[in-house]
Formats: C-alpha cells, sequence, structure tokens
C-alpha cells in the first residue's frame, strides 16, 4: 500500500516535470524576438548614421524602425508564455543598447570615422550585442 | 513522523495543483489557457484551483489587454517558487528509494 502511494507520488513528480518542460519549451519563441529586435536595431543604426544621415530619409528609417518594432511587440503580445526573466532581460538589453548608441560607442564612431559605413555596421552589431547576450542567456538557462 | 510525506505541501499536495506549479515554475509568467490545455482541465476547475494556489500566497494573477480582448496571466510569487521547490525535493527523496529498488530489480 505503502510502496502504491510512494509509487503514486513518483508519478506525479515526473508529470509535473513533463508539464513544465512544456511550458519552458513554450517561451522558446523569446530568444528569437531578442535576436530579431538586436538585428532590426543594428541595420537601423547603419542606415540612419550612414546613407541617410539627415533630413526626410532618416525620420522614414526611424519611423520604420518604430513600425518594425510594434509589429515584434504585437506578436510577441499574441504568445501564452513568457520565458523565466523574460522582462528583466529585456530591458537591461534595451537599455545597454540604448546607453551604447547614445553615450558610449556612437558618438566616438561619429567623431572618429563620420559616416563611414564599416565602422558603423562593425559599430551597430556591437552594440546589437546586449541583445544577443540575453537571447543566449535564455537559450542556457532553459 | 519521520517519513518525508509529512513535509508535503498540502496546498501543491494535489496533483492537479501540483502540476499548475510545476508549469509556472520554470517560466515569468503563463497565459491561463496555456495551463488549462497544458494541465487538461476545465476552466471552472483550473479557476477555483488558481484562487486557492492565490490565496496561498504561491501565484499572482493578472490582467491584460491584448487586442480586443484581455488575457488572464498566471505567475509564481517567490514563496510558490520556494514551496514547490521542496515539495518536490521531498517527492524526490520518497521515490528514490523505489528508483534504486528498481535498478537492482533490473541489474538481478
Amino acid at each position: 500500500m505503502s510502496q502504491h502511494v510512494d509509487k503514486t507520488r513518483s508519478q506525479a513528480a515526473a508529470d509535473a516535470e513533463r508539464v513544465r518542460a512544456r511550458a519552458i519549451d513554450a517561451g522558446r519563441w523569446f530568444s528569437g524576438y531578442l535576436v530579431a529586435i538586436g538585428v532590426i536595431s543594428a541595420v537601423e543604426i547603419t542606415l540612419i548614421e550612414t546613407f541617410f544621415p539627415d533630413g526626410f530619409a532618416r525620420a522614414i528609417v526611424s519611423a520604420a524602425w518604430v513600425v518594425c518594432m510594434l509589429l515584434l511587440s504585437w506578436r510577441a503580445a499574441q504568445r501564452s508564455v513568457w520565458p523565466a526573466g523574460a522582462t528583466r532581460r529585456m530591458w537591461i538589453a534595451a537599455g545597454t543598447w540604448f546607453g551604447l548608441y547614445l553615450f558610449a560607442i556612437g558618438p566616438i564612431v561619429r567623431w572618429q570615422f563620420e559616416h563611414a559605413v564599416l565602422p558603423w555596421a562593425l559599430a551597430s552589431v556591437v552594440m546589437s550585442l546586449p541583445f544577443f547576450i540575453a537571447a543566449a542567456w535564455g537559450r542556457r538557462h532553459r | 513522523m519521520s517519513h518525508p510525506r509529512h513535509e508535503l505541501d498540502p496546498v501543491i499536495h494535489l496533483p492537479v495543483r501540483f502540476s499548475i506549479v510545476a508549469a509556472l515554475s520554470g517560466v515569468e509568467r503563463v497565459e491561463f489557457q496555456f495551463i488549462r490545455d497544458t494541465v487538461e482541465i476545465s476552466d471552472s476547475l483550473l479557476s477555483q484551483h488558481v484562487t486557492t494556489l492565490e490565496q496561498a500566497g504561491y501565484v499572482r494573477v493578472s490582467k491584460r489587454k491584448a487586442g480586443r480582448r484581455t488575457k488572464t496571466w498566471l505567475s509564481l510569487t517567490p514563496k510558490g517558487q520556494a514551496a514547490f521547490n521542496h515539495h518536490l525535493a521531498v517527492l524526490n527523496q520518497i521515490a528514490a528509494p523505489l528508483a534504486a529498488g528498481r535498478e537492482v530489480t533490473e541489474g538481478t
């Protein structure tokens, strides 16, 4: 009798693990979401700092970036599961990206290379690293 | 009173509640409907269990607008996470001799 009860408990533990794994799997989309934000942001910065540094085209590119972010956010809102630490990872990555662009890497690259494409392309990828790191961190700590 | 079963948490001891807490344990938040489908129970039953878990301080319920409809989100509180971890540890403690016995039986 006691062994039967213990077996039921071990079955409960196995079922719980299955349910937990399913929920964690359903949160896998978030890493791709962060990578998409990083890539789109890198492209946006490269475009507005090199090909469209001023004028109406710059505003158009910035608006396109905003639209992309809104679409990504809308798509994210459709999801049923947000993985562990998702909000924290997102805000840390976005804050770091913004800080690097506004106060660190952005001003240095502008000062040293002005509107050169290659330095800005490399710099924008480096500035997007927080998003890629946050995505990789989520996959590792699953 | 030395058997580990005495340490099992009465709130999450019920298999359904344990499964709900387990599903919430590895994520930040989960939509009500996802839990309903994963644990395979009705809306009303899930609602009852969630209320019990919420009253115990194990689960947080929040509602957010998503387009035209409102989504209900469930997340585990730190207290709920600690209770789940302890409960799981006790279950594993109970199951460990069983697994060892099975290995011995299969080995002979």
